[in-house]
């Protein structure tokens, strides 16, 4: 069975009320639960706000593009399917489309 | 598939977290954090919540709910808090103070006796928030904001305005606060003088989300509920521990009973006379009752004692004729000795028509029309109307409905008063 990563380019946040958050709070947990229910959730974790870019080519090591901007990968998740099509259409209930949130679908190599 | 997927370590919780957990988290973690790092710096206090949240929003939606939430929540306020004071620019002797306030009194479990001190900070900013600097509009958003939890656009829809309105007087609301240098540690009597101002506000909060006077809801909820959380949490602490708060508390359980009959499945307004009493809320006015005994001792009588004690006839009563209108016309006598506003004599020359007859009551109410505000009131137009349907005058009564309907534009009130308008022409 062919694994995907879900990639999550988070959304904006910041500018949610308490409520708010938590309904995306518990709409998140409600559809990992489904993925896992249905057997599609492999492994799941959330990405340190904080890191670092390293560049080899001129040795230079500087702080990454996470802190503070926007379309930073906040985690990923990876899950079993079919295929890439059926892989998307998981993807699609994503909670974090109404936030500007995007999902990037990768095949994980496996050959 | 089922069979061979394995199963993660870190799979989240299934269960839901208590309802407005954030917001009521929000407001508590605000107000202890303002009681450290005083009210002037409450812009770094409500970045420092908000990033908090943030922070959960992003943590559980992989790991799942905590164990612990509320603790959760608390740490990472405290370690968030602890961060902007030890890096504060030049870190003074009074940042690093700060941060050892800070450290030593947001614990990672809440220990016994930390609920109590919870509530009192609340309370503490409550009072300083009613500064007689600040209109009762300002102090109701910013209660609402930094207590209640609630967004700009949130508390814009409550009161009906535009966000940039709520934005502008928050703003302007917090500048006053810093400049008049409002402390949450101010002596008791000085808070004690300002009880009055905290049941107003309190108050207007309730009938703000009570009586919607326009839009498509006649009940907001999140209003009324937080009405009677703040009321709860002052009753629930020495300062308010008085009977005119008591007697507020009473007035907005009873009062709160009475909503799940007032709107009938298709949002429409079902008055007093015809709501289905099994609805009302039997735990409500239970606590109603309760505080209705605390608020009789003594010999303190406000305007909140006299309403609450109209509604507790009305939640007594077992249908609205044998309603003992007798004593709500007394209890609107008194009133009007505290507070002779227009529309508590309306309500009276109600009440004085199911006593002495619709006659009676139209000739009260119709002494009243060179009232302008009045006028303008559709409550004032629609009451006529009901007790000329009640004389039988049906073309009359029809034209005071089509006045009222002119003069409200809740949804709601407009559907029940175009069906008053029907019921009138076909008699």
């Amino acid at each position: 069975m062919p694994q995907f990563a879900f990639l999550f380019h988070d959304g904006d946040w910041s500018k949610l009320s308490p409520d708010e958050m938590q309904a995306v709070v518990q709409q998140y947990i409600a559809w990992v639960g489904r993925l896992r229910d249905q057997g599609f959730f492999v492994d799941g974790n959330k990405l340190a706000d904080s890191g670092r870019l390293v560049r080899m080519t001129n040795g230079v090591v500087t702080d990454g593009p996470y802190a503070e901007t926007k379309e930073t990968i906040g985690g990923y998740f990876i899950v079993e399917t079919e295929s890439i099509e059926q892989a998307i259409a998981l993807a699609k209930a994503c909670p974090s489309f109404p936030h500007g949130g995007a999902v990037e679908v990768r095949p994980v190599d496996g050959d | 598939m089922l069979a061979t997927t394995p199963q993660p370590h870190n799979a989240p919780e299934a269960h839901k977290l208590v309802e407005h957990l954030f917001r009521t988290k929000a407001g508590e973690l605000t107000a202890r954090l303002c009681r450290i790092v005083g009210v002037g710096r409450m812009e770094l206090v409500e970045d420092v919540v908000q990033e908090a949240l943030l922070s959960a929003l992003k943590h559980w939606s992989y790991h799942g709910i905590p164990e612990n939430p509320v603790g959760w929540l608390f740490t990472a306020a405290r370690n968030r808090a602890l961060d902007r004071f030890r890096h504060e620019k030049l870190a003074s002797d009074k940042a690093k103070l700060i941060a050892r306030e800070i450290e030593a009194a947001l614990p990672e479990r809440p220990e016994a006796g930390f609920a109590a001190e919870l509530g009192d900070s609340q309370l503490r900013l409550m009072f300083a928030l009613c500064d007689p600097s600040l209109s009762p509009e300002s102090q109701a958003s910013l209660i609402l904001k930094t207590l209640g939890g609630f967004s700009v656009p949130e508390i814009a829809r409550a009161f009906l305005a535009k966000e940039s309105t709520i934005a502008q007087r928050l703003v302007r609301a917090k500048h006053t606060l810093v400049e008049a240098e409002v402390s949450l540690d101010q002596p008791v009597d000085l808070l004690e003088e300002r009880l009055a101002t905290v049941l107003q506000v309190i108050y207007l909060l309730f009938n703000e989300g009570y009586n919607a006077y326009r839009g498509e809801n006649l009940i907001r909820y999140e209003l009324v509920n937080e009405a009677l959380r703040f009321a709860r949490l002052l009753v629930g602490h020495p300062l308010g521990r008085r009977t005119e708060a008591y007697a507020l508390l009473t007035l907005l359980a009873l009062q709160a009973s009475r909503l799940p009959a007032r709107v009938d499945a298709n949002n429409n307004l079902v008055l007093l006379a015809r709501q289905d009493r099994g609805k009302w809320d039997r735990k409500l006015i239970a606590e109603g009752f309760h505080y209705l005994q605390l608020a009789a001792v003594g010999e303190t009588v406000t305007g909140y004692h006299l309403e609450a004690g109209i509604a507790a006839c009305h939640a007594m009563a077992p249908d609205y004729v044998s309603t003992n209108w007798r004593q709500i016309l007394e209890y609107y006598d008194a009133l009007i000795t505290i507070d002779n506003s227009p529309v508590i004599l309306l309500n009276r020359a109600v009440a004085l028509s199911m006593v002495d007859g619709a006659t009676a009551g139209l000739s009260a109410l119709e002494a009243l029309i060179s009232d302008p505000r009045l006028q303008r009131y559709y409550l004032y137009h629609a009451a006529r109307g009901d007790l000329l349907v009640r004389l039988q005058k049906f073309e009359p009564a029809r034209a005071a409905y089509e006045t009222a309907l002119t003069l409200t534009s809740s949804e709601p009130e407009r559907r029940f008063l175009q069906g008053q308008i029907l019921a009138c022409r076909r008699t």
